[in-house]
């Protein structure tokens, strides 16, 4: 589905992300994992198309992103960002219903099938006995599902969440991770960036590990966290194990030089 | 909760725009009656149908009605474009003057009130200031670069609205014609009296292609609500959408700057006291803000020439007294609201 092919990005002139290639399958959950200052937000804006690359290119069902008409590409690609929010306090119905601006014709209203759209998203992340509130009034979990039902509401195939759940407590973390995990199963490609390595291993298909700007492991979250790269890139030491039939994993120690000491 | 009900919960609030167009009307109605000779009803319709006497046609045609289309086309640019702007930089602090555009339209006119520029044409004066506002926003792109922030807009317009204000300074201090500086001094107040159709048309097509160019932005200032990445990622071109703003509200205020005078506050208050009725949507905001500020317009300068003073009152001068405390209110609202 979205391909990145030799990428490279720059933040002013400052060199972000560097040569990476990375595709993204309908289906399955993407983690994006990495120290503070990896890139991964970064790699997150230029997969949405909101930060052109330096150099190669990002193409979605072959097409380069940077071609791509706006309104195409929000239609097909929705972006959380880190650290969401609504500036006015609107009704959650509204706020949902942003997501459908990509799909609205000009000057027109809502139809029946952007009506049809908000109710279906609103219902996949439990939102719909909300719809009245505003949302200022709302609890973090609460608001995080509407953000998170307010991407879901244009019908996207790809869906980029940049730390979702960081300000979750464990019940909600769970709750929406669970959430990306079924939209998975239902073929829509997930990609979403975590700072929480067990919730890492426990939901995703597929883990990416980035540091300083590189991928440097790119596979099952098993292997992708394996001992050495925890203490190489991360600088800390996990306990493992295996629950479920899933693996687990529970930061334990870290170096005590700090993570910018390295090597 | 079914499919179905949705659009009817998303309509906009039909009530409160019928409300706003009636309350519009009557304003302006109300403008057209009173003054030193009322005129009632009656004659106002005799006036239009062309069986009025005289004097009242006079009235009606010459004095009131260039006025009151004033009020009314003046005060729809205030409030639009105040909640245009709040829309855009998500402050409801933000107003017309904060982007410098009126400050450096009212020097525009200043230069040509000070030259005498607009004795030897009658353009001179708001074309001049025209100018003063496109400077403005072409200093304001110089200064804020591609992808500012809205704090650098802002703090971008607080340095050109300083310019503005002790450029028109300078003129005075350097002026050795008492005439001309009352003249200034009396015209920055802002006011609608006096005024002829020659001033509506000269004002008109600007403040037009301003209100084309802003009220095209609804869907953007929605999508802005959610920040500027995720705006970007519903769609959104965020260069075009705010040099549609910025341009848009130079225009249409420069072109009411040239024929009024400096009047503040309404790009404030308006936008403030409907964005709860219209359920904080920007897109209906700008509508709705639009009537309200060409209603709150309309009144302020009925008023103006109702309230028994020696020297008629400047509107201005009342929008201000009316719009600080108001600031400062809001200003405390959002400090308490930040806590």
């Amino acid at each position: 589905m979205l391909q990145l092919r030799g990428l490279s990005v720059s933040r002013g002139r400052r060199p972000v992300l560097h040569d990476i290639d990375l595709t993204i399958q309908a289906g399955e959950v993407l983690g994006i994992v990495g120290p503070n200052g990896a890139g991964k937000s970064t790699l997150m804006r230029t997969a949405a198309g909101l930060t052109p690359p330096t150099a190669g290119a990002a193409t979605l069902d072959g097409e380069p992103i940077t071609r791509l008409n706006r309104t195409a590409l929000a239609r097909r690609i929705a972006y959380l960002p880190q650290n969401a929010d609504c500036h006015w306090p609107m009704t959650v119905a509204r706020v949902v219903a942003l997501g459908r601006l990509p799909h609205l014709t000009p000057w027109q209203g809502p139809t029946a099938a952007d009506a049809r759209a908000i109710d279906r998203a609103m219902a996949m992340a439990q939102v719909g006995d909300l719809s009245d509130r505003r949302i200022d009034k709302l609890s973090g979990g609460e608001k995080a599902r509407v953000l998170l039902a307010r991407a879901l509401a244009g019908d996207p195939a790809l869906l980029l969440a940049d730390e979702p759940v960081s300000d979750l407590d464990p019940y909600h973390r769970l709750d929406v991770m669970s959430h990306l995990r079924r939209l998975a199963d239902d073929d829509m490609a997930v990609v979403v960036v975590l700072h929480d390595l067990s919730l890492a291993m426990r939901y995703c298909d597929r883990l990416v590990l980035i540091d300083r700007g590189r991928i440097v492991a790119d596979g099952p979250p098993d292997a992708t966290l394996s001992p050495d790269r925890l203490s190489d890139v991360f600088r800390i030491t996990a306990l493992r194990g295996e629950c479920e039939g899933y693996p687990y994993l529970l930061p334990w120690t870290h170096d005590s030089a700090g993570p910018g000491k390295r090597r | 909760m079914t499919a179905l009900d949705l659009p009817a919960r998303h309509a906009r609030p039909m009530g409160l725009f019928v409300l706003l167009g009636g309350g519009t009307m009557a304003a302006f109605i109300l403008s057209l009656a009173v003054g030193p000779t009322a005129v009632g009803p009656g004659d106002l319709l005799r006036a239009f149908l062309g069986t009025a006497d005289g004097s009242t046609t006079l009235i009606v045609w010459e004095l009131r009605l260039p006025r009151a289309l004033l009020g009314l086309t003046i005060g729809a640019t205030l409030g639009l474009t105040g909640a245009a702007l709040q829309g855009l930089f998500r402050n409801p602090l933000a107003e017309p003057g904060l982007i410098g555009a009126s400050s450096l339209a009212a020097f525009g006119a200043v230069v040509a009130m000070y030259f005498g520029l607009y004795a030897l044409f009658a353009a001179a004066l708001p074309l001049s200031a025209m100018v003063g506002a496109v400077t403005a926003v072409m200093i304001l792109h110089l200064l804020a670069g591609r992808d500012a922030s809205a704090l650098t807009i802002i703090l971008a317009g607080v340095a050109i609205s300083s310019l503005g204000a002790a450029l028109i300074a300078l003129a005075i201090n350097l002026s050795n014609n008492l005439f001309a500086v009352t003249e200034i001094v009396f015209w920055l107040m802002g006011s609608l009296a006096d005024r002829s159709m020659d001033h509506v048309w000269l004002a008109a097509p600007f403040i037009a292609a301003g209100w084309l160019l802003v009220g095209s932005t609804g869907r953007a200032l929605d999508a802005l609500a959610l920040g500027d990445d995720t705006a970007m990622s519903l769609g959104v071109d965020l260069r075009r959408t705010r040099l549609k703003l910025i341009l848009g509200t130079a225009l249409s205020v420069g072109g009411a700057v040239a024929v009024s005078g400096t009047i503040g506050f309404v790009g404030l208050v308006v936008p403030h006291l409907l964005r709860p009725f219209v359920g904080y949507q920007p897109s209906a905001l700008l509508p709705a803000s639009a009537l309200g500020g060409a209603i709150l317009l309309l009144l302020a300068d009925v008023a103006v020439r109702v309230v028994p003073t020696d020297a008629e009152l400047r509107l201005g001068v009342l929008t201000a007294l009316i719009g600080v405390p108001f600031f400062l209110g809001l200003i405390f609202k959002t400090r308490r609201e930040m806590a």
